[in-house]
């Protein structure tokens, strides 16, 4: 085996499995639900996701859903911070979103540009 | 063993080849679940969650275009037809789509996209291939690092889900009465939290399992239970998806199958036409070609696997590592080495079923017709 031909084995064994070791910590840490091999294990936070109106009135997420099939997310644990933005721009446009933990009924606000 | 002679060692690539051609069916499947999401995602029907928006979206209407792509792709990677470009282009594709929208972001379709990557790095196509068929002459033998790495990913997968199932709501059981078809009258008991305990404990013990030889039979099994498991008891809305997972998360347990090829001897009654039938079963099987097909009337084989012939002509014989063991024995440890069936087979090693099968066995042996010379039909005893 050349040398060229072992650097380059071992470079791509050692960084491959550097990689598969800290990318789910890392995103464990953050707070994210995705690449962290977590299946099922409800460790991080669910939130439910309010759409608040300029005449005050708020509808959650789920209930524009259910009622128009719209909005369908495939994922059910989408980062609310990602989502947020698009959330902004629907019709009829929102003021504010809330974001709530249904764990901790803490709640975060965003206020739409 | 220094780190040049680790990374200069060569393994049999033939089970690297079983498990490319797994996985290219299970990408095939995979494209109906992606036209799906893909074309719920560019409707413009559900709320986009693009954490990088730049990534350039597919053109209206392309949808259909990059699910034929990935089809053909698909198809040349199971086949083995250029495996390293089609293997190369679908990694591509993958990640294009797990980078598109979080919403695509499934642990499962970021799995596939791995194992199709790391079995491209290691030159799966070299065994079991339309390419072997077609242009390859070079051995059949691959670098033992490139096979390590699937296996490990496949352990760090379960390391970490168990990990993270590790904490009270899990345990609890709240995403067993949540995700899986469990009735609602059963929510709420004892039963929940001791399926998630025993899920996650099932995850540490393959994790590590896999990799002590005395533990891996017990690990295929316990595998293959989560997993058939996971996909009988899920909500509707994941079966599809559950379905393509576990068969590709349980094809690179092939790679465990560690056994050289032509390591294993089995000897049979090649006056037989009842055992005839049995020995083209298991060669139609032996992917990996672990097993050399000997027939009990070569002397010198027996002399070699310390077989007489009256044993020989009574019982299938299988000889490996020193040890030779015949009957339904035999058969078993031959099942737990064929690609079809290791997953299952040491099963037949839980008490009671070695001693009905081994009974069962020898009164088929007693009854088997035998063609002697290629003309008569008889049964065994008039053979003796």
């Amino acid at each position: 085996m050349s040398r060229m031909r072992l650097v380059a084995s071992a470079t791509f064994f050692f960084l491959y499995l550097a990689v598969q070791m800290a990318v789910p910590a890392i995103q464990y840490v953050r707070h994210s639900n995705t690449f962290r091999w977590s299946m099922f294990a409800e460790s991080g936070e669910r939130h439910d996701i309010f759409l608040v109106y300029a005449d005050g009135s708020r509808q959650s997420l789920a209930e524009i859903r259910n009622r128009t099939g719209r909005n369908r997310l495939p994922r059910s644990q989408v980062n609310p911070a990602t989502l947020r933005n698009y959330l902004c721009s629907e019709t009829p446009k929102p003021v504010r979103i809330i974001v709530r933990g249904v764990r901790t009924a803490a709640e975060e606000q965003y206020a739409c540009p | 063993m220094s780190i040049r002679e680790f990374f200069s060692a060569e393994t049999s690539a033939r089970p690297l080849g079983v498990a490319r051609a797994v996985v290219g069916f299970v990408v095939l499947l995979r494209a109906a679940i992606q036209y799906h999401l893909l074309g719920l995602l560019m409707s413009g029907y559900i709320v986009r969650a693009k954490q990088f928006p730049w990534m350039p979206d597919l053109p209206a209407g392309w949808v259909p275009a990059f699910i034929a792509a990935w089809m053909l792709l698909a198809v040349c990677f199971a086949v083995g037809y250029h495996s390293r470009l089609s293997g190369g282009l679908l990694v591509a594709m993958f990640a294009y789509q797990l980078a598109l929208d979080e919403n695509l972001q499934w642990s499962n379709s970021y799995f596939m996209m791995w194992i199709i990557l790391l079995l491209t790095v290691a030159d799966s196509g070299c065994s079991f291939s339309l390419d072997r068929r077609l242009r390859r002459k070079d051995p059949q033998q691959v670098a033992r690092w490139s096979t390590l790495l699937p296996r490990l990913q496949l352990s760090i997968v379960y390391f970490y889900s168990w990990i993270f199932k590790l904490n009270p709501h899990f345990l609890a059981g709240e995403s067993i009465e949540r995700a899986t078809r469990l009735p609602g009258f059963l929510h709420g008991t004892w039963l929940p939290s001791a399926v998630a305990a025993l899920t996650a404990g099932i995850e540490c013990f393959v994790s590590f399992g896999l990799w002590v030889p005395s533990l891996r039979r017990a690990a295929f099994v316990l595998g293959m239970s989560l997993h058939t498991a996971i996909f009988f008891s899920m909500d509707r809305a994941h079966t599809a998806t559950m379905f393509t997972f576990g068969l590709n998360i349980l094809a690179p347990y092939l790679l465990f199958l560690e056994q050289a090829p032509g390591s294993r001897l089995i000897i049979w009654d090649d006056d037989c036409s009842f055992c005839r039938r049995w020995i083209a079963f298991f060669r139609a099987f032996d992917w990996l070609a672990i097993h050399r097909f000997e027939g009990s009337s070569k002397q010198d084989v027996l002399r070699q696997a310390g077989v007489t012939p009256q044993e020989a002509d009574l019982e299938l014989k299988v000889a490996f590592e020193g040890r030779t063991l015949g009957g339904f024995d035999a058969v078993r440890e031959v099942l737990c080495v064929l690609p079809i069936s290791f997953l299952w087979a040491p099963l037949l090693a839980i008490p009671p079923i070695p001693s009905i099968g081994r009974r069962l066995y020898r009164r088929v042996a007693a009854r088997r017709n035998c063609t002697v010379s290629g003309a008569v039909n008889a049964p065994l005893q008039a053979k003796r």
